[in-house]
């Protein structure tokens, strides 16, 4: 789904992701972890195509980010880890803006707006300006938005983040459905319980550079997935 | 794909109209269509009005001195600066400084799509107030004139050439803004004095507009003569 190659991108004189490599297969949770300044949010904007990288190669679902950007945006959905989303519009005429541009069916769009809207009890916000949502309300409506034109690949930079407890259960849900109809997710986190319980995979970037990566018994073995990190950030 | 982006474009730079900021909430259609209407008035009554006014002050003794491009010359340099500082702001926000560059790059819309509906709302905005100025000028050159075929297709083809200055102009003056502002510290006393020196100058000029039009429709001929030789 997502094969990722000898990615580098430098910021003036740092390199903020240095010769990363990742392979995503559908049906895959991916978890991507790291301190703050490791490069995940590089790395995440670089495959949904926001950012031009200095060399490497990203595929999607078989199509290159470079020389097919659009084929590939098609496939994905991306979600920020602040999604800074048109205040002045009302959350349902967001969603219908998000669905125009994916070209989504009037019928299919209301009927998968409902579905989801229901799901996190959004539904009689929909009305409301995104200016007088909270964090929360704005991170649902964002992840509705990433659902509604059912891409293959979810891109998500620390998802869990102003979620309510059960808004956070919910989301994990939707995750495990998404993979085992198929589809993958690649998404950041520094919530460590989360990914153990939630990913199949999960790589550990520490600046710039991949430093593990693997099956989660792979990565962690016997013990937590935080004692491994923070054992890898202190070599 | 460039009709949806547009329509958020011009929906953003008209969104006091759709929403409340005070209450934080969308307004009701009746209120939208009262601020419509009101922004209608101002600009089709008030500033309409006035270069309705201007225009018929100049257009009779210019075009009767045979200096009709002079008349020409002075509406359209009113319409460019009026359009071109009228939309600087919404330039340097919807091009220089736009926030939502990440979410329309994640999606499937070509760069020169975004950049295209970027474009088309600078120019319709900066299209609106400059033709508060040039449409009246070229209504009244044909009630004095004469609306023939080629006056009229003349007509356009000047608006369409002003608009495109105009368009030019703002994407100058609203880099010039961006570069500005990103080097200045107190940025809203710098505001607060550019605004006033603004009004300042309007009020000038609108106290000045009077004795300024006798004095050019009196000496039509002899300013003629002074901007041709010059150029």
């Amino acid at each position: 789904m997502l094969i990722i190659e000898h990615l580098t991108k430098t910021y003036g004189e740092k390199k903020a992701v240095d010769d990363l490599s990742l392979h995503i297969r559908p049906g895959e949770i991916y978890g991507f972890i790291g301190h703050n300044g490791a490069g995940k949010t590089t790395t995440l904007k670089s495959v949904a195509g926001i950012l031009q990288f200095d060399s490497g190669t990203i595929t999607i679902a078989g199509n290159s980010v470079t020389a097919d950007p659009i084929r590939c945006k098609r496939d994905i959905a991306y979600i920020p880890d602040n999604p800074d989303l048109y205040d002045f519009m009302s959350g349902i005429k967001y969603l219908n803006f998000v669905a125009d541009i994916f070209g989504i069916p009037t019928d299919m769009r209301a009927e998968r707006i409902r579905k989801y809207a229901d799901v996190f009890e959004l539904t009689e916000d929909l009305a409301q300006p995104i200016n007088a949502y909270s964090h929360g309300m704005k991170q649902k409506l964002a992840v509705i938005a990433a659902w509604l034109h059912a891409p293959k690949l979810i891109v998500m930079d620390e998802p869990f983040v102003g979620l309510d407890p059960k808004a956070s259960h919910l989301l994990k849900e939707m995750m495990r459905e998404h993979c085992d109809a198929g589809g993958a997710i690649f998404f950041s986190t520094h919530v460590l319980e989360v990914a153990e319980k939630l990913c199949d995979k999960v790589a550990i970037i520490k600046e710039g550079r991949l430093i593990k990566a693997g099956t989660m018994e792979e990565v962690k073995g016997d013990e937590s997935l935080e004692e491994v990190f923070l054992e890898l950030e202190e070599e | 794909m460039l009709r949806v982006l547009l329509k958020k474009q011009l929906a953003e730079v008209f969104k006091q109209y759709f929403f409340n900021a005070k209450k934080n909430k969308m307004r009701s259609k009746g209120a939208i269509a009262a601020w419509f209407f009101f922004f209608v008035v101002i600009m089709v009554g008030v500033l309409g009005g006035m270069f309705t006014f201007l225009s018929v002050s100049l257009c009779g003794g210019l075009t009767e001195a045979g200096v009709g491009w002079l008349y020409f010359l002075i509406l359209c340099g009113i319409a460019i600066v009026f359009g071109a500082f009228g939309s600087v702001f919404n330039t340097y926000s919807s091009l220089y400084m736009a926030k939502d560059n990440d979410l329309l790059l994640s999606m499937p819309i070509p760069v020169r799509t975004i950049m295209a509906a970027r474009l088309a709302n600078v120019y319709l905005l900066g299209t609106m107030y400059a033709a508060t100025a040039l449409i009246p000028a070229l209504i009244v050159y044909w009630v004095f004139a004469g609306p023939t075929v080629s006056r009229v297709i003349c007509g356009i083809l000047l608006f369409l050439i002003v608009t495109t200055i105009v368009l030019l102009l703002s994407c100058l003056l609203g880099w010039v803004v961006a570069k500005i502002s990103l080097k200045l510290k107190n940025k809203s006393y710098i505001t607060v004095i550019i605004s006033l020196a603004f009004i300042g100058a309007y009020y000038f000029f609108y106290f000045m507009s009077n004795g300024l039009i006798r004095n050019i429709v009196a000496n039509a001929s002899a300013y003629g003569t002074k901007i041709k030789g010059v150029a």
